[in-house]
């Protein structure tokens, strides 16, 4: 089953908000970027606004993208790219 | 003192933050000590990204493997989702030569390697390690009043020959836990059925049709709360309620708690500190 959904997204079938969560997961390391009200709640909680995440760390992301990039569902990534 | 290595994944920091807040309090008032996974990203998602595509899923999952291996401390989540993502990857590259060679080969183009000398824990693992002798002691506040209805989740035991938490078809590790704190676990038919988060991206209607079978179930139960250690079930039962009391034209407001908040509660954190405020479900009926 994983390998024909595999092949599908290959194919380019893939449910549109998978590619968005793709697109997320490339843009910023994370399903579920931070916001100004996520740093706003942090700091409020007395947890850091900028966790030593991926989100936080050009030189993580500049990482994850590239791993996404050797990947077989790299394809889902131009338009994204083109757009920037 | 036991240190291990805090891996947020995405969900918790950004959406649920008073949950990181609460449990990293709670563990250290019970002698964990937790500490960065500096540079960690998305785990990345059990779901969506191994639907997608497994070589990426998997070599993402191994970078985090390898930063959490820096620490040289077994990782700690508080995510089913990251744990489960986690727990695969890291079992596959362990027992697997030929896919720990290919996604190495992928990791060296980052200056990074997987070795496989850690493990990877979910935090009611490490609650139930930490044992109901220890725990009952610290309770300050018995919760007499809570007649609490378990909800395992889907990631917390499968797949189950990989993840060995607990009976994957009966799990009680959660139930135990709500006993140590003087709360009454509420069994229920439907304890092991989804509660649909999973599929609301590409099926919304059918998300709600089975959380309402889940939380119609639970109405018919003398349970008063839901409590879940899985920060996607916590979200989905906290703020989808409302939606299917709307839709449905029924009612169910069960508070919810993630599993640290009930112990948070119990040994005295206030209901501010735990973070009971930012519920959209209100807890104050309980």
């Amino acid at each position: 089953m994983l390998a024909l959904r595999n092949l599908a997204t290959k194919e380019g079938y893939a449910p549109a908000p998978l590619k968005n969560v793709f697109k997320a997961l490339f843009e910023t390391g994370h399903e579920f970027p931070f916001t100004g009200y996520t740093r706003k709640l942090r700091r409020e909680l007395g947890l850091s606004e900028t966790p030593p995440l991926t989100i936080n760390s050009p030189k993580a992301l500049g990482e994850v993208q590239k791993l996404m990039k050797m990947g077989g569902a790299s394809h889902l990534l131009k338009s994204s790219e083109m757009k920037r | 003192m036991k240190e291990y290595a805090l891996f947020l994944g995405c969900l918790i920091p950004a959406r649920l933050p008073h949950i990181e807040a609460i449990s990293i309090k709670v563990l250290d008032k019970l002698g964990v000590k937790t500490k960065d996974i500096v540079d960690a990203s998305c785990c990345p998602d059990p779901v969506v990204m191994k639907s997608l595509d497994f070589h990426s899923w998997l070599a993402i999952a191994a970078r985090n493997l390898s930063l959490a291996e820096e620490t040289e401390s077994d990782i700690l989540t508080l995510c089913s989702g990251c744990f489960s993502t986690l727990s695969k990857a890291n079992h596959l590259l362990k027992h697997n030569a030929e896919l720990k060679g290919e996604v190495n080969k992928f990791l060296s183009e980052i200056n990074r390697s997987f070795t496989g000398k850690i493990n990877v824990k979910h935090v009611v693992e490490i609650i139930r390690d930490i044992g109901k002798e220890t725990i009952e002691q610290q309770v300050k506040r018995p919760l007499k009043r809570l007649k609490a209805a378990s909800h395992p989740g889907c990631h917390l035991v499968r797949p189950s020959n990989i993840i060995h938490v607990d009976d994957p078809n009966a799990p009680t590790i959660q139930d135990e836990i709500v006993s140590w704190v003087g709360a009454e676990p509420v069994n229920y038919a439907l304890k092991m059925l989804c509660c649909g988060v999973g599929i609301k991206m590409v099926d919304p209607e059918a998300n709600l049709s089975l959380l309402r079978e889940k939380l119609a179930n639970l109405k018919e139960t003398e349970a008063n709360c839901i409590v879940t250690s899985c920060p996607f079930c916590f979200m989905q039962f906290d703020k989808e309620q409302k939606e299917v009391s709307r839709k449905f034209g029924e009612s169910y407001t069960f508070p919810v708690f993630y599993i640290t908040e009930l112990l948070g509660l119990a040994l005295g954190f206030s209901p501010e500190e735990v973070g009971l405020h930012l519920h959209t479900t209100p807890v104050k009926e309980v």
